[in-house]
């Protein structure tokens, strides 16, 4: 992802949340958005994400931001695969009809009917998908009271502030969501039941946010800190959010009182 | 004047003797494709070369977006549908994780030479080892006869109501003698459908077209002019003499580009 609108520029940003997220293309579906935070989780994702298309028959993103892109640090590939056909690939995959009948494979569906039923076998599998995929790592979120949220690079660079922020004795965590759909509103929204605030920290102007506020439901504030057009926030910036939100939940009663 | 035999004269039908009947790589489905439509012929004489090469079950087919979209339906093979124009780009991906196969698309000039003109070029430029069959009727045929990059000059669409005008619109988009240009592309031919004649020697340009990629000598194509007489207002035989007497003459037939490895095959 790059600094938009329109032809932009080069620099890193978060700015195509809400495309990638919500609409990869038209159709009434989410496709799989994975987003690494660093070259290596890159390289894994990217094996991840062939593997999840193979077994779900379903778009799979992986989206970086353009630091991720650009940024070079040492990482470990892993053992060399052969390609090879999904076990279930017999019943879909075009490799010539020797000893069946052939394979099609089509998103054309002209009848509304037929479009209807097509669309309610997708939803049915992106149901399955959103129980079974979601991912997120975190940092310090056992006893957080106020966690932030970020993914990617703003995950990272977060990560940064939250250390400085334990070490000035602030209880604070980190929650970075590794697939941005499913989003990782599970164990969220159990976190939602136990911090007090959250930050969503992100290069863009407020787009996970609103996923973090689904999941979060109204239980504890969720403020948001963002820099645009492919600036990327510096640690302490991030570092004075979370000291903002502190001062905010402070006057809140606490859950349970 | 035509006799017909009485039911006692007919032969039982197990002592008549086969001599035309439908080629093992189309399906027993009927068409969709209006009266006089080129697509018929041409679906049978990919299914003929197909089978004379028996190369049914290795071949995969793209079919295009446009009226020939169902061609999976009536190709008794692996099919996959691509979206707008994108058919070369698919075939390439198919192509690449199995070499061994054979794989083609079955495009019109809407897919080909308008939305899809990118997907060729490039599927040429990089001569990957696939087959193309471009149906050129000079219009789009689906949509309702709108005018085309083909379209020829002054012809009336349903979108160039007063005949298409170059000077706004341009020249018809000439795909085969582009396509030559590029060092990628081994056999790119242009035939006909319009007559018998001119349909055996395309028959036999679809048959060289596989049998390049057989060899994998890189991009082979055949264009062939093809009517459309429900968008052009005519007849099935009148639109065939238009294909003749209107579309040969900016579209010449002839071989455009045929790498000298073609002649031993």
């Amino acid at each position: 992802m790059r600094g938009g609108p329109g032809l932009g520029n080069i620099q890193p940003s978060q700015s195509d949340y809400f495309q990638v997220t919500r609409s990869a293309g038209h159709g009434d579906y989410h496709p799989i958005v994975l987003a690494p935070a660093t070259v290596q989780e890159a390289i894994d994702l990217t094996t991840l994400a062939f593997d999840l298309a193979d077994k779900y028959r379903h778009v799979v993103i992986v989206v970086a931001d353009g630091l991720i892109g650009q940024m070079m640090e040492p990482a470990t590939l892993p053992p060399m695969r052969d390609p090879h056909l999904h076990p279930d690939a017999a019943s879909w995959a075009l490799t010539g009809a020797e000893g069946r009948t052939p394979n099609v494979v089509t998103s054309l569906c002209l009848g509304a009917e037929t479009g209807e039923r097509h669309n309610k076998e997708i939803q049915a599998r992106l149901r399955v998908i959103r129980e079974a995929e979601q991912r997120a790592t975190e940092v310090f979120t056992e006893d957080a009271e106020v966690i932030v949220v970020g993914y990617g690079t703003a995950g990272r660079i977060a990560e940064s502030a939250v250390h400085q922020a334990r070490e000035a004795g602030l209880k604070v965590g980190l929650f970075r969501p590794i697939a941005l759909w499913p989003f990782p509103e599970r164990r969220l929204g159990a976190l939602a039941g136990r911090a007090r605030g959250f930050l969503a920290v992100e290069m863009n102007a407020g787009q996970m946010v609103d996923d973090v506020r689904l999941a979060v439901n109204g239980r504890a504030p969720v403020a948001f800190y963002g820099r645009l057009g492919g600036a990327v926030p510096m640690p302490e910036e991030i570092y004075d959010a979370i000291t903002g939100v502190f001062e905010q939940v402070a006057s809140l009663p606490v859950a349970g009182d | 004047m035509a006799t017909t035999l009485t039911e006692e004269q007919t032969p039982p039908i197990d002592a008549m003797e086969v001599v035309y009947q439908r080629p093992e790589a189309l399906t027993d489905v009927p068409t969709h494709y209006c009266p006089g439509c080129g697509h018929g012929i041409a679906h049978r004489m990919v299914g003929e070369v197909i089978d004379e090469l028996g190369i049914r079950t290795q071949t995969i087919g793209v079919a295009p977006v446009g009226c020939a979209v169902f061609a999976y339906n009536y190709f008794n093979m692996d099919f996959i549908e691509a979206a707008h124009g994108r058919a070369p780009a698919t075939a390439t991906g198919i192509k690449r994780v199995f070499p061994d196969r054979i794989v083609f698309t079955y495009q019109g000039d809407g897919d080909l030479a308008a939305i899809g003109t990118a997907e060729i070029v490039h599927a040429a430029m990089r001569g990957e080892k696939i087959t193309v069959v471009f149906i050129n009727n000079a219009i789009y045929g689906m949509t309702g006869g709108q005018m085309a990059p083909t379209t020829l000059p002054g012809m009336k669409t349903t979108s160039s109501p007063s005949g298409r005008d170059v000077e706004a619109t341009g020249q018809p988009a000439r795909m085969s003698e582009l396509l030559a240009t590029l060092p990628g592309a081994a056999y790119i031919v242009r035939r006909s459908l319009h007559n018998v004649r001119e349909i055996r020697k395309a028959r036999k340009a679809i048959l060289t077209a596989f049998k390049v990629q057989q060899a994998g000598l890189g991009l082979s194509m055949v264009e062939l002019l093809s009517s459309c007489p429900t968008n052009w207002g005519m007849t099935p035989s009148d639109a065939m003499k238009w294909v003749e007497e209107n579309m040969v003459p900016v579209y010449p037939l002839g071989d455009y580009k045929v790498v000298d490895a073609v002649r031993d095959l």
